[in-house]
């Protein structure tokens, strides 16, 4: 599994639009960090909702180590929603619009609220949910995402580089 | 008078008999096939309002206990005349039912319903009580489109279904008004495509669904069923606690049978359905959903009743 996933990527070049005013292609966001994590988005989507807050303490404790960045990938996807979608939610990254899913066609994502890691060199290192819940949200949950991150910071494989997530289906084109 | 779907062994005829249950049963099938997907989002928490073992896209495997209950407050006959229950006569049903769904390949899952029924019936001077294993089905569903993933497509998916005659059948009924009986007595099969679409809030659903039952023979008699039509509407609304509600519609037609091979145009068979379902999520691994469904009062050859269920469910991701 780990091998596949070290093969996956040939990250698009593509300049996509983003909240923070500057263009981003996966590529070159990969390249430009050591770690990099890319967080789907989805504005209907509840699991999402739920799971903001966690998005960001999760931003917030990796800030300095982490690049944080967020698409939106699903049709319809505009550059105006997701500026007002980054200042209700108070997230500290930008948020890309991808209407054509781009980045979900490269990193192989079919559902909202996937977090893919990416190292340096724009291998996926791990793919899959923040956490194992969705909207009834308890204290007694897996930090899916985070667990990943302190391992790869540490120099270690994650236990498990492949989850599920356990968001909405993206809609595509 | 009250017309009652499992009272003689020659009750092979017309029917609002097994028609009935048929009737309930495939309104039960087309639930179990129907519907949506992933949670909280229209496409999602819709399949639990809708469809009672739907595996979300998220879930790999679902088991459930399903109650039902239904009163009979009437028939139609062949005439689509309405004859309300007779003074002091009528019947209760009462149906648990485990239910187990399984995904088998990223977008397919089997579901395996085993009920078990318990009836009352009562005439003046007399009341029968009767119940046992029901006829067990198995149904399978396969998602070529879910809904919501395309913005131009809606969801598409392959329904098939199989009855098996593990109840006890109209002319195995051992007890006086026959409460005992608790199967149609035959095989059956379906065959049908689910349609579904959502956006935002909303869930679009539907499905048409062909059901045969193969013949069967009592005595010296021996029915060959039309083939039985049957299609389904739902609309609803999924809150963002991933609670869901519905409307929902079933009509069905059963085309008129042949016995020992005369066609008896009497025994075709109609009824509509209108329904209320919902889901409410207790926990991200355990839903309790609910449907009250009634029969309108047109039709043919089928016994009117109310029916209400409840499911308690539990999910595997």
């Amino acid at each position: 599994m780990m091998t596949l996933l070290l093969l996956l990527t040939a990250l698009p070049s593509t300049q996509l639009p983003g909240t923070d005013g500057k263009a981003h292609a996966l590529a070159t966001e990969a390249s430009a960090h050591a770690w990099t994590v890319v967080l789907f988005f989805s504005r209907e989507c509840p699991v999402q909702r739920a799971h903001d807050a966690r998005l960001l303490a999760l931003a917030h404790d990796f800030a300095g180590r982490v690049s944080f960045i967020a698409v939106d990938a699903q049709a319809g996807a505009t550059l105006e929603a997701s500026k007002r979608d980054v200042e209700a939610r108070g997230y500290p990254f930008p948020l890309v619009v991808d209407a054509d899913g781009t980045w979900a066609d490269a990193l192989e994502v079919r559902f909202s609220t996937t977090v893919v890691v990416l190292d340096g060199k724009g291998r996926v290192r791990y793919r899959g949910g923040l956490d194992d819940q969705r909207v009834k949200l308890s204290d007694d949950f897996t930090p899916l995402a985070r667990n990943a991150l302190e391992r790869l910071l540490a120099g270690d494989e994650p236990e498990r580089v492949e989850t599920k997530a356990l968001g909405c289906v993206l809609r595509r084109r | 008078m009250m017309r009652s779907s499992r009272t003689t062994s020659s009750d092979l005829s017309p029917s609002p008999p097994s028609g009935e249950r048929v009737g309930v049963r495939g309104f039960l099938l087309c639930l179990l096939l129907f519907s949506s997907h992933a949670y909280a989002q229209a496409c999602c928490a819709g399949t639990a309002a809708l469809s009672p073992a739907r595996l979300t896209p998220h879930e790999d495997a679902a088991v459930a206990l399903e109650l039902r209950t239904g009163l009979q407050q009437g028939s139609l006959d062949s005439a689509s005349v309405f004859h309300p229950n007779a003074s002091k006569s009528g019947e209760l049903d009462l149906t648990q039912s485990l239910v187990g769904t399984l995904r088998v390949l990223r977008n397919a899952q089997l579901s395996l319903v085993v009920p078990v029924s318990e009836s009352a019936r009562w005439v003046p001077g007399l009341t029968d009580f009767g119940g046992g294993l029901g006829d067990v089905s198995l149904a399978a569903r396969y998602d070529f489109l879910l809904a919501g993933e395309s913005a131009r497509l809606p969801g598409l998916a392959l329904l098939v279904g199989a009855l098996f005659p593990t109840g006890r059948a109209p002319e195995r009924a051992l007890n006086p008004l026959g409460a005992d009986a608790t199967g149609q007595g035959v095989w059956q099969g379906s065959l049908g495509l689910g349609v579904e679409q959502s956006v935002g809030h909303v869930f679009l659903q539907s499905a048409a669904l062909v059901q045969q039952r193969l013949p069967r023979t009592v005595g010296a008699v021996t029915q060959s069923f039309g083939a039985t039509f049957s299609l389904s509407l739902a609309a609803g609304w999924a809150f963002d606690s991933g609670a869901a509600v519905a409307v929902t519609g079933n009509s069905l037609l059963s085309l008129p049978s042949r016995i020992n091979g005369v066609l008896a145009s009497d025994t075709l068979q109609s009824r509509t359905t209108l329904g209320l379902s919902g889901a409410l999520p207790l926990t991200d691994t355990w839903r309790l959903q609910g449907s009250l469904a009634t029969q309108l009062p047109f039709g043919r050859n089928e016994l009117l009743s109310t029916t209400l269920t409840l499911m308690l469910l539990r999910t595997w991701t």
